[in-house]
């Protein structure tokens, strides 16, 4: 099984990358599941069409016999959910959700799962699919914005700090071009620094906004755009799986210098 | 590493348990509960009230408002107290409960619900039990001074070694002239809430922002005292009455010294003994630093190591300054038990936490009473001991 997690600055676009990438492999015939590690829980919505219950909700209310739904294109979609805001442990509960999907053997016929990680590492619960049998790779997904590289760049921090002591590896860059700055080289840059590649590119698009509002991914909605195929392709590289390192992130001034250099 | 002091949440208990129809409800997890009881249990088995809402798995992942919810219910039903005091805890504060929005619907009720934090991780000892004595100044009355001098003691603890036989002691003392206020915190929510008719506050080293704040709000003075151990120490408190309210204490003064040499008569060799005998004394501030000059002063002992346990970082580093010392004998806490069984000298216990012994007798350490009480206990335990150290035989 593929065990793939993708992390990135908040609201970058993690999310719709998840969904459209499970949707363009699941057209390929390969059986799919996508685990929302986000409290806000709306990692799967373009996938179900609605907001399914969380592992946390079933937990909490007992009511425990479904914790997994299918999606579009039989994709296997579970949210992991949180507490309500301002009590609990939001990390804590990604743990227990992660616990519960391994106990239940949720996973056991799949070929490809994706985590939906929140923003940051905030705290030990985020990084949870970055430790030992939960993903093997990861992908950042970043625009050229400083603050995106700069959140980027702290993501692989953690990453390397777990990828020394386990096998969990960074396998690739995703660029996003949802930014004022589009600016493919700098995002390449970035990613050769820290010892990786960028594996796939995704263009600004209105078509993603639309899908959205239709709760359906881009490849559902519009099959023959090219972002769907921007998809496709950013699926087929995943698959392929080449370059898996240990990154080696920049200074917090060599992040600086690198995108001062642009302009 | 080995820290000198408990954390925050110990710190709150002392300073609110004491508040005789009150109840404590520590919104934590169990081992605060247990660590808690467990210095009480020695001191006051009888008068256990308290309740812990357990945080565990369930409500680190969910929050624990709905636990804090269900355990005052079930302690207003149970107790029915005047007062329940909510202390949190790390994990409580952490996980980021909104304990007074808890709370907050209680407030039509009879019953007084107060919310304390005291996260660990926020501070010590200290600065749980100033913080949470400090939160008694919205439950108190503007009262009008009284005729006869009403003085209140802050800075005592719940578990405090022998605090109320002292207590009592000291009511002997002031007799007719003058009138023992509210203890804090050995009293009941009454007396904290008629505390401001007081003419004066003792702080005995703790409860200095209350009396700040008593001072603030009501104008009542206070005064820093050592804890008044030996004649030294009700000396003091003599001459402040002396001082602040016009009172002569000189003839009870004589009498108890009097009562002192009387009853030290027997074991006058004994006591020859302790001159110039070196000890080490451990203690929180008041009480540390009132029993330096007990045994200085009054029984000629050199106290060659001294510590204040709110100064010290490591209590490893205070222990190695010991074991390179002369030390005959160590004052302490029963957690001084491991250091004075490795030295093969003995231990007198004299301040929180004491946790090893019982006492049933209700037998002081300060007045006259008090006085031989002390040093019958550290004669004994001086002769006790199977290595000469002491030279006392
Ligand atoms: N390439 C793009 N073109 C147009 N809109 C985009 C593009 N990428 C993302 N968006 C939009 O940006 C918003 C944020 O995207 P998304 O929810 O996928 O981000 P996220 O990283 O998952 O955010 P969060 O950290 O909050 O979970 C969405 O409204 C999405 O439709
Ligand atoms: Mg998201």
């Amino acid at each position: 099984m593929k065990k793939i997690c993708i992390y990135g600055k908040g609201g970058i676009g993690k999310s719709t990358t998840v969904s459209n990438v499970a949707a363009a492999m699941a057209e390929k015939g390969l059986s799919v599941a996508v685990v929302g590690c986000d409290p806000k829980a709306d990692s799967t919505r373009s996938l179900t069409g609605k907001k399914i219950p969380t592992v946390l909700d079933s937990l909490r209310s007992g009511q425990t016999e479904c914790l997994a739904f299918q999606g579009y294109l039989d994709i296997l979609c579970i949210e992991a959910g949180g507490p309500e805001p301002g009590t609990g442990c939001a990390g804590r509960g990604i743990i227990a959700a992660i616990r519960e999907i391994r106990e239940r053997e949720l996973l056991n016929k799949i070929d490809a799962v994706i985590y939906d990680v929140l923003g940051d590492v905030v705290c030990g619960g985020f990084s949870m699919p970055l430790r030992e049998g939960v993903a093997d790779e990861i992908y950042l997904v970043t625009t050229a914005d400083f603050m995106s590289l700069y959140a980027a760049n702290n993501i692989c921090r953690g990453i390397r700090k777990y990828a020394q002591r386990g096998s969990i590896r960074l396998a690739g860059v995703i660029y996003n071009a949802r930014s004022s700055m589009d600016n493919p080289g700098l995002v390449e840059d970035f990613a050769h620094k820290i010892g990786t590649q960028v594996i796939g590119k995704l263009p600004m698009s209105e078509l993603i906004a639309k899908s959205e509002l239709a709760r359906q991914t881009v490849l559902e909605r519009y099959p023959k755009s090219e972002v769907s195929n921007c998809f496709r392709r950013l699926s087929d590289m995943i698959m392929k799986g080449k370059g898996r390192c240990i990154p080696t992130p920049l200074t917090d001034e060599e992040v600086e210098k690198l995108c001062r250099h642009q302009f | 590493m080995k820290t000198a002091q408990e954390c925050k949440l110990f710190g709150a208990y002392q300073a609110l348990a004491g508040i005789e129809d009150a109840v404590v409800l520590l919104h934590s997890v169990v081992g605060c509960n247990f660590g808690t009881l467990s210095f009480h249990v020695p001191n006051r088995m009888q008068d256990i009230r308290q309740a812990c809402t357990v945080i565990s798995d369930n409500e680190i992942i969910n929050g624990g408002e709905k636990s804090l919810k269900l355990a005052l219910d079930s302690m207003l039903e149970l107790y029915k107290p005047t007062a329940i005091f909510v202390i949190s805890g790390c994990v409580s504060e952490m996980i980021g409960d909104d304990i007074q929005a808890v709370i907050e619907p209680y407030s039509q009720d009879q019953c007084i619900i107060r919310y304390v934090e005291s996260a660990g991780f926020r501070g010590d000892f200290c600065d749980g039990y100033e913080h949470a004595l400090l939160s008694l100044a919205d439950l108190m009355e503007p009262y009008k001074v009284s005729a006869k001098p009403v003085i209140n003691i802050l800075g005592v603890s719940t578990d405090d070694y022998r605090a109320a036989a002292d207590k009592k002691e000291l009511q002997k003392l002031l007799g007719d002239q003058a009138e023992l206020g509210t203890v804090f915190s050995q009293c009941t929510l009454d007396e904290v809430r008629k505390a401001p008719c007081a003419g004066l506050n003792l702080v005995l080293g703790h409860g200095i922002d209350l009396a700040r704040e008593m001072k603030y709000r009501f104008g009542i003075p206070y005064e820093l005292i050592d804890y008044p151990f030996g004649i030294e120490g009700l000396k003091e408190i003599c001459e402040i009455f002396d001082r602040r309210f016009n009172i002569n204490f000189s003839e009870d003064l004589a009498r108890i010294k009097n009562e002192i040499s009387l009853g030290l008569e027997p074991i006058y060799t004994y006591l020859q003994a302790c001159y110039g005998m070196p000890a080490a004394v451990i203690g929180r501030d008041a009480r540390a630093k009132g029993l330096r000059r007990f045994l200085e002063k009054e029984l000629g002992m050199e106290v060659v190591r001294f510590a204040r346990r709110e100064e010290v970082g490591d209590l490893e580093e205070f222990y190695m300054t010991v074991r390179n010392s002369e030390v005959a004998v160590l004052f302490g806490s029963s957690f001084e038990q491991d250091l004075a069984d490795e030295l093969k000298i003995p231990l007198v216990r004299f301040d929180y936490p004491i946790f090893d012994e019982v006492c049933i007798t209700g037998r002081s350490f300060i007045g006259t009473s008090g006085v031989l009480c002390l040093i019958e206990d550290i004669l004994n335990a001086v002769m006790r001991n199977r290595v000469l150290k002491g030279a006392l035989y």
